[in-house]
């Protein structure tokens, strides 16, 4: 295959190209659900194609075919270029900054390849997890599911980079809910998503969770509905993990932030003006961009622009100070390099700036572990997971549900909520945030189905924190 | 290009692979083939920033045997990767349990011609496209103003054919047209959208015309205190919030109590129910003049999280679509049934429509508006998420366009404001209604008119625009 990636980029060459690139992608999925001890869904999908990528007098084309012969190449080449010439007529002919070749071979770091695992052990797992969950009598319905992905694409640019990297991705979760007289409320455990092997699955506690979750469906059905009112908030990673996403990583796409996707995403409050002023969060408030944390999902070497990836702070001391970035949006906040944040999902889909891996640091100096958070708090409210989640379009208004939430009463865990939800706003929740546990606190988890661009692209980030409180926050809004 | 070509080469992909899985193994077998060959021209801030184009098509095939049930999908269509494919999903399927809910595929069932192919449009260059969009962003720079947005083109097919011999066949082609204006200090803003099967059918320079009127009246957008308020909503936002009520109505979801329709009404059959008012009727459609839709669709069980998406069912599709009524004059008639849910409750099975008619009278927005002494004006919403599936109790928030109607007229622009409000309230409580309109939804077409509702609740207000 990597002749027709030469012949590709060989062909952009000889048509005189700004830039061009060309990716083949090998996709296999495989996904597995059960509901009570009924196999509802086993299938897996495979995809392979290439996409050409094509800048003529600044304006850019893009085409994607299936037809990997040299023949389709070349034809796939031609309409990238006649799709550019077009674009140029209106170009924004924005500038593209420079970066060096890479030659990259890289894989993710595994050791289980859950391809090689049977169907029928995956299965059989699934069915015993649903069984304990129906072991709790007043459990009407069990539902659990694996996925896995393997996501292979070689890359090679008209100014000579290359690689060729292998991604593979781990998720899954069981799901109990409770039916009564007083309606239907569920509960989930997800594995956390992680760019892992089959070891990943292996090691999850599978059967306690689900005996957890059984219970605490229940206990949630009828628990008392959440009473309107501010109050101090624990939010533990499993639940940080989307508001981090939604309202960290969505705001400080560059891409976002000048416009681009005004017409369907939205655009940020977090302007370029704003860099290096903004007080985003607290002072013990601090955000890290990262695309190459282990087993993160959106970890690679190099971008699907040819960039090698790295790590910055996007919030350092509460203070914004830095933006996810590609090769055509890094010049708006005058940086010569791009952050390597392009990606496609797919070898049928173009590049768009998708956020890395975003994670707010552990708390140091005298940090507290959880347990000594917790009875540190008088009266507040503790969230996991993840429940109703909504932003505004510039990602300032937000309100957040989560999957099981208990009053917290003179430092202990008191009695579930029904209904929960909070309203707060950027940038005062941040700077909410009075206490953020030590590093041993500090967890993975991720977002497996983030939503971006036209035609719309799927994108796998990994968002890591401690524990952390936030003083004051509004609950108990949203009421029928 | 040849539609009957690939028509007859669509089937001949379906036939070898149905034939591979037979010879495999597979007691029953479907397969759906789906190709697009599309491009989508992406501008903002009056210029282009995006180009693509994909040619593309993907094969799925389900197999049962014994009752052991498997999918798999590829878009590697030569002859030995059928092969290969009908093989690997025959052992996969004998390696997974009986499914105790398998249904066979569906028997020979005459399907509707439909006239969605239009052939101007599925030939429509990059050129025409970068030609239109450059009139739009020159028209709306001259205003001073910026355009963002999309124009779609292109043509897709799907084909469908199992091992009892059913088969069906649909072209279409598609002009998608996305455009939001905003003001150059990002102030004011609005945007439309509209989806047809011919791009002569989009009147660019009319949505053009109301994008850069009502982005230039939203600026300065004023304080309206969060509460209860009587609210206008064009037939955008109708979609955007009050469609959301079909997402209660599986009919498994309610026998098994898992639908807002049994837990918000306390019913235990909402079938022949008064649920909504009297002005709400809505009705699945095949081949509405306004609108040629695809004659059949998937059955699916709405089956997710917390009553949230949906579970397709593997010999769910080919499943002709209908004309009925789903409310009638505010009573529920019908819900919509998975194949297996059907045949186990002897009841006909009913995809989601591709193609939902409300019903509605010859009002315009502007006589709404004209009729209303105190409304909050919505153009559009966004984000909108379950909050209680319970109660089919949502959160979301207004955008591209927010004012305040008093005495028959608009007054003033409004900031944005979050609501938490359910649409089974909202449709109960629905005043007026006006003319429908043809929207595009996600994977749906929507003739829904501008509604009036008595009582609305927003919970907070934001300074995004």
């Amino acid at each position: 295959m990597k002749e027709l990636l030469e012949l590709a980029v060989d062909r952009l060459r000889e048509k005189g190209v700004d830039y061009g690139d060309a990716r083949i992608g090998w996709y296999r999925y495989q996904n597995i659900q059960v509901r009570d001890s009924v196999a509802v869904n086993l299938s897996t999908h495979g995809s392979e194609g290439i996409g050409i990528r094509a800048r003529v007098g600044g304006g850019w084309g893009f085409f994607s075919t299936q037809d990997l012969t040299q023949d389709g190449v070349v034809l796939a080449v031609d309409r990238a270029l006649e799709i550019a010439r077009a674009s140029a007529m209106l170009s924004m002919n924005a500038p593209f900054a420079q970066e060096a070749t890479h030659q990259v071979v890289w894989k993710t770091p595994y050791e289980i390849d859950p391809f090689s695992i049977s169907i029928q052990e995956k299965t059989d797992l699934l069915m015993e997890i649903n069984r304990v969950i129906r072991s709790n009598p007043a459990v009407a319905r069990a539902v659990s599911f694996l996925n896995f992905s393997r996501e292979h694409k070689m890359f090679m640019s008209t100014e000579g980079s290359q690689s060729d990297q292998l991604l593979m991705r781990v998720d899954g979760a069981c799901i109990a809910t409770a039916i009564g007289p007083e309606g239907f409320e569920s509960r989930t455990f997800s594995l956390t998503p992680l760019n892992i092997g089959y070891e990943h699955v292996l090691k999850a506690p599978w059967f306690d969770e689900a005996a957890r979750i059984a219970d605490e469906a229940v206990e949630k059905l009828h628990a008392p509905v959440c009473p309107e009112e501010q109050t101090d908030l624990i939010l533990l990673p499993t639940h940080t993990c989307l508001v981090i996403h939604e309202t960290i990583g969505h705001a400080t796409e560059l891409d976002r932030v000048m416009g681009w996707e005004a017409d369907m995403a939205g655009t940020s409050f977090a302007t370029t003006d704003r860099l290096r002023r903004l007080q985003y969060g607290s002072e013990i408030f601090n955000v890290v961009a990262d695309r190459t944390m282990p087993n993160g999902r959106s970890t690679v070497m190099v971008d699907d622009e040819g960039v090698a990836t790295g790590a910055w702070h996007l919030i350092r001391d509460g203070v914004l100070t830095g933006y996810s970035t590609t090769r055509s949006t890094a010049h708006y906040i005058g940086e010569e390099r791009s952050r390597g944040c392009s990606y496609a999902d797919s070898w049928s889909n173009v590049p768009i700036l998708r956020m890395p891996n975003v994670s707010i640091e552990p708390g140091i100096g005298n940090a507290p572990s959880y347990e000594e958070l917790l009875a540190d708090t008088s009266d507040g409210v503790l969230v996991d997971g993840m429940g109703s989640f909504s932003i505004d379009h510039q990602r300032i208004n937000f309100q957040f549900g989560g999957d099981a939430v208990w009053r917290i009463r003179n430092g202990r865990k008191e009695h579930m909520l029904r209904r929960f939800t909070y309203q707060s706003h950027n940038p005062v929740f941040w700077n909410s945030v009075d206490t953020i546990c030590r590093q041993d606190e500090w967890r993975p988890e991720g977002v497996v189905n983030c939503g971006k661009g036209q035609p719309m692209q799927r994108a796998q980030l990994t968002h890591g924190s401690a524990p952390l409180r936030l003083r004051n926050i509004t609950i108990g809004r949203a009421k029928i | 290009m040849n539609i009957g070509a690939i028509q007859t080469q669509s089937f001949d992909i379906i036939e070898r692979v149905l034939k591979e899985a037979m010879t495999a193994g597979a007691d029953e077998c479907a397969a759906v083939l789906a190709g697009e060959d599309t491009g989508l021209t992406r501008f903002a801030r009056n210029k282009i920033i995006q180009n693509v184009a994909k040619s593309h098509h993907i094969l799925t095939l389900a197999v049962a045997v014994g009752g052991r049930e498997a999918g798999v999908s590829t878009d590697v269509l030569n002859e030995g990767s059928l092969r290969d494919v009908a093989r690997e999903v025959v052992e996969m399927a004998r390696m997974y349990p009986v499914n105790p809910e398998h249904t066979g595929p569906l028997e020979p069932v005459d399907i509707l011609p439909g006239d969605g192919f239009d052939l101007s449009t599925a030939t429509f260059t990059q050129m025409d496209k970068a030609e239109r969009i450059r009139m739009i962003c020159d028209e709306a720079s001259s205003h001073k103003l910026m355009a963002f947005g999309t124009l779609t083109t292109g043509w897709k097919y799907e084909a469908y054919g199992n091992s009892l011999g059913h088969r069906a066949w649909y072209p279409e082609t598609i002009a998608d047209f996305s455009l939001t204006v905003r003001t150059e200090g990002g102030e004011g803003s609005c945007r439309e959208n509209r989806g047809y099967h011919r791009i002569d059918r989009i009147a660019f320079s009319e949505l053009l015309d109301r994008c850069l009127a009502w982005a230039s009246w939203s600026r300065k957008a004023e304080h309206l205190s969060p509460g209860d308020y009587p609210v206008i909503l064009t037939p955008t936002a109708a979609l955007n919030y009050l469609a959301m009520v079909f997402w209660t109505m599986g009919a498994r979801q309610v026998t098994e109590k898992r639908s807002a329709l049994t837990s918000h009404f306390a019913v235990d059959d909402p079938i022949g129910k008064q649920l909504f008012s009297p002005l709400v009727s809505a009705y699945s459609r095949i081949h509405h003049p306004a609108c040629p839709s695809i004659p059949f669709g998937s059955t699916f069980d709405m089956d997710g999280f917390g009553g949230q998406g949906v579970v397709g069912n593997l010999f769910g599709s080919g499943v002709p679509s209908d004309d009925y009524p789903i409310i009638e004059n505010g009573i529920q008639r019908h819900l919509f049934s998975s194949l297996f849910w059907a045949r186990k409750n002897g009841v006909k099975p009913r995809a989601f429509p591709s193609l939902i008619e409300f019903t509605g009278t010859e009002k315009t927005l502007a006589d709404l508006i004209a009729e209303t002494e105190r409304a909050v004006l919505i153009n559009s919403f966004w984000y909108i998420r379950f909050v209680d599936p319970n109660h089919l109790l949502l959160t979301g928030l207004t955008r591209d366009g927010v004012f305040l109607v008093e005495n028959g007229k608009i007054v003033k622009p409004l900031k944005n404001l979050r609501f938490n409000e359910s649409p089974l309230v909202s449709l109960a409580s629905i005043t007026t209604i006006g003319k429908p309109e043809l929207r595009k939804a996600w994977f749906y077409n929507v003739l829904i008119p501008p509604v009036s509702v008595d009582t609305f609740t927003f919970s907070s207000e934001t300074e995004a625009v």
